[in-house]
């Protein structure tokens, strides 16, 4: 099957005939991509699983308002950042009492009991060093990274600038090695 | 420092995620859609309950003018009868005490009964058998 462009999908989504093929098809296109930016945020797939499916029904209820103003894809990656930003806020706020509590102990609480983690001990450790980065940082660091985003892209999704974005980068990939060498993995 | 994704998910995970996330649509609409039906039951039977509020209104007000007016009659005359001190005192107590009761309800206007049963989730179904 032919994937459509979104403009396409956007048409057949505003006729109310077609709506749900239209959504069928945005579902298709962009679960497993949305999926994996909320995995990395949060870590646990059960918690990424609740996210994705509340994030989709966000998109359903807002796509009908959506003016390409921004590409369909960043607004639709906006609503899985924020929602996995909060699910970590209000987490925080359960364990915590407020959101000043260490939200990487409960990611490391995550990935050591995720059952579908099946890196090895590098790839394990890596990812304990991304846990202990700021949020922002952690952020950047896994678009562009593992998604290999460009900055342009990632800017409009943060809605941050290229460049603080790129300092951001910057310190993360710093911060993780020398965390890497204090472990001497 | 590898680049593979050391996350998994679980078989045929993204297989059926569609389908999830369109029941979950379907159930969050049914539950607005008979909310909204809700709502729109109680607008209408908004002139029931107004006609329903003033009649309950007028009955306290006509029985507290009532008790008002007897009181006295009835105290006047239990003592014509020799009627016993303490059957008097507690007639007597009894028709303070729904002086203040019938007091208290006339305070509540109309539009304060409106606004209850409007704010509070009365079920519908109950009021429609009950007209």
């Amino acid at each position: 099957m032919v994937s459509r462009s979104d403009d396409e999908i956007l048409e057949l989504f505003r006729d109310e005939t077609s709506k749900e093929e239209a959504f069928g098809l945005l579902l298709k296109k962009y679960q497993e991509r949305l999926y994996w930016q909320i995995r990395k945020i949060v870590i646990s797939h059960d918690d990424t699983d609740d996210i994705l499916q509340n994030t989709f029904v966000k998109i359903w209820k807002g796509l009908g308002n959506f003016h390409s103003q921004s590409q369909l894809f960043t607004w639709m990656y906006r609503i899985a950042t924020n929602e996995s930003l909060s699910f970590l806020k209000e987490k925080q706020r359960k364990n915590f009492g407020s959101t000043n509590g260490e939200v990487e102990e409960l990611l490391l609480a995550s990935l050591e009991s995720d059952p579908y983690f099946d890196g090895d001990n590098a790839q394990l450790e890596l990812q304990k060093a991304i846990i202990q980065l700021p949020e922002k940082q952690r952020l950047v660091f896994n678009m562009k990274y593992f998604d290999e985003m460009k900055y342009e892209e990632i800017s409009g999704i943060l809605q941050t600038s290229v460049g603080a974005l790129k300092a951001s980068y910057h310190h993360a990939v710093k911060k993780i090695e020398s965390f890497l060498i204090s472990r001497e993995v | 420092m590898k680049k593979d994704n050391p996350y998994k998910v679980p078989e045929n995970y993204f297989d059926n995620l569609g389908e999830q996330i369109k029941d979950k649509i379907k159930k969050e609409e049914n539950l607005l859609e008979s909310k909204s039906e809700k709502r729109s039951l109680m607008i209408q039977l908004k002139p029931y309950m107004w006609m329903a509020a003033s009649i309950f209104t007028l009955v306290i007000a006509a029985r507290l003018i009532l008790s008002v007016s007897i009181s006295p009659e009835y105290k006047i005359s239990s003592s014509n009868f020799g009627i016993s001190q303490t059957a008097e005192s507690t007639d007597s107590i009894s028709s303070e005490e729904d002086a203040i009761f019938f007091d208290d309800l006339t305070e509540v206007s109309s539009e304060d009964i409106i606004n209850y049963l409007s704010d509070n989730d009365i079920d519908t179904d109950i009021l429609l058998a009950n007209l």
